[in-house]
C-alpha cells in the first residue's frame, strides 16, 4: 500500500522535472523594436491646454496607440468604424457646433489613424477644430 | 317614451359632434434686436482631390444659419405650444435636395410618422449623416442623380443633416408630436391657425438664436405674440 503511494508520488515529481516552468528555460523574447515619435494634441475651441510629447511607440503602433499614450482615449463609431477615436481626453465631436477631431500624420490627412503603421520620427496631430457654417 | 329618449341622445351627440373646437389664431413676429447681423461667408475648399467643388458656387457661400431680414425678422425659427403629443396625427412625406452644396430647404417641420426623402442634384458625391444631439443615426454616401435616400421619423425632436464632404451644409428636421406648430417665414411672421384657446407656454427654437420661451392667453380675440432676441440668444 505504501509503496504504491510512494510510487505514485515518484510519477508526479517526475512528470514536474520534466515539464519546465514557463519563463525559466525558455528563451528570452526579444524586445519590441521601439520607434520614435511625436505627438501633439491641440483642443482648439474646447479650451484645455494642448500637449506636446515625443515618445517611443512599439513597431506596428498607430496614431490611435500613440495618442492612448499621451491621454486617455474613448473608442466608438464617429462615422463608419466602431475604432475609431469618439473622445479624446473627454472631448467630443459637437455636430452643432461643427466641432470635429482630425488626425494629420506629417501634415498629410489621407489614411486611417486606426490602421496605419508609424515609422520613426512620425509626427501625429490630433486637431480639435470648429468648421464653418 | 324609450324613443324618444333615444333620438334626443342621439341628436345630442350629433350636435356635440358636429359643435367646432373653440380655436383662435396665433400669430406674431420673431425679431431680432440690434444691428442686422451680417452672414458669415464660408471659403468653398475642396478637402481633396477627389472631392471638387466646381459646381458649389464660390469662391465663398453666404451660411444660410441665420437669416435676418432688413427689418430684424428672424426666419426659420420653430415655434410651438406645449400640449399633449397628438396620435392622431397625418404623417407626410417631405423632400429636401443638395443643391449647389445646400440642403434645399435649410429647415423641414414636418408630423411625426413622417418620411423625408433626400436627392442629391448636384453632379457631384455627397455624404448624408444624420444626428440626434450628439449621436449619429444615419451615414450614406450619395452619388449624383442616384436614388433618393429615405429617413423615416416616429420620434418627435430636432435632427441635424450634414455633408461629411462639404463641411458647411447642415440642415434641420424638426419633428412635430401635434399640430400647434409653426416655423417662421423670410420676414419673420408666423403663424398657428385654430390652436385651441386657453392658457399655454409657447416655445420658440432657432438654430442660432437659441431657445425661449413665454406664457400666452389665447381668446376669441386671437393672440399676436412678439418674439425678441438679442444677438447671440
Amino acid at each position: 500500500m505504501i509503496s504504491a503511494r510512494m510510487r505514485s508520488i515518484g510519477v508526479v515529481i517526475v512528470l514536474c522535472l520534466s515539464h519546465p516552468v514557463h519563463g525559466l528555460s525558455a528563451k528570452p523574447e526579444p524586445k519590441p523594436e521601439r520607434l520614435p515619435i511625436t505627438v501633439r494634441i491641440d483642443f482648439g475651441p474646447a479650451d484645455k491646454p494642448g500637449r506636446e510629447e515625443r515618445l517611443l511607440v512599439d513597431k506596428g503602433s498607430t496614431p490611435k496607440d500613440a495618442l492612448s499614450m499621451v491621454v486617455p482615449i474613448q473608442s466608438g463609431e464617429v462615422c463608419c468604424n466602431t475604432r475609431e477615436v469618439a473622445a479624446i481626453d473627454g472631448i467630443r465631436p459637437d455636430p452643432t457646433k461643427n466641432r470635429w477631431w482630425n488626425c494629420r500624420l506629417n501634415d498629410t490627412t489621407n489614411f486611417s489613424p486606426f490602421l496605419k503603421e508609424l515609422q520613426a520620427g512620425d509626427k501625429v496631430e490630433w486637431i480639435y477644430s470648429e468648421q464653418l457654417q | 317614451m324609450d324613443l324618444l329618449r333615444t333620438i334626443a341622445i342621439v341628436g345630442l351627440g350629433i350636435f356635440c359632434a358636429a359643435a367646432p373646437v373653440r380655436a383662435g389664431l396665433l400669430e406674431g413676429t420673431v425679431h431680432v434686436d440690434g444691428p442686422r447681423p451680417k452672414p458669415v461667408n464660408i471659403p468653398i475648399t475642396s478637402k481633396s482631390p477627389d472631392h471638387p467643388v466646381d459646381s458649389c458656387g464660390g469662391p465663398t457661400k453666404a451660411s444660410d444659419r441665420l437669416l435676418v431680414s432688413e427689418a430684424g425678422g428672424v426666419a426659420n425659427a420653430v415655434l410651438w405650444l406645449e400640449a399633449k403629443a397628438d396620435e392622431a396625427l397625418e404623417p407626410s412625406t417631405a423632400q429636401l435636395d443638395q443643391r449647389a452644396c445646400d440642403f434645399v430647404p435649410h429647415l423641414l417641420l414636418v408630423p411625426r410618422g413622417s418620411t423625408v426623402k433626400v436627392r442629391n442634384s448636384d453632379p457631384i458625391l455627397h455624404n448624408l449623416r444624420l444626428f440626434r444631439e450628439t449621436s449619429m443615426l444615419s451615414h450614406e454616401w450619395q452619388e449624383p442623380k442616384t436614388e433618393e435616400v429615405t429617413w423615416r421619423f416616429d420620434k418627435p425632436g430636432r435632427f441635424l443633416v450634414r455633408c461629411g464632404v462639404h463641411s458647411w451644409m447642415s440642415a434641420w428636421v424638426v419633428i412635430a408630436d401635434h399640430r400647434y406648430y409653426a416655423m417662421s417665414n423670410p420676414d419673420g411672421t408666423f403663424a398657428m391657425p385654430d390652436a385651441p384657446l386657453g392658457e399655454y407656454t409657447l416655445h420658440v427654437w432657432h438654430e442660432v438664436l437659441g431657445e425661449q420661451q413665454r406664457r400666452i392667453s389665447l381668446d376669441e380675440n386671437d393672440a399676436k405674440v412678439a418674439i425678441r432676441y438679442t444677438q447671440g440668444g
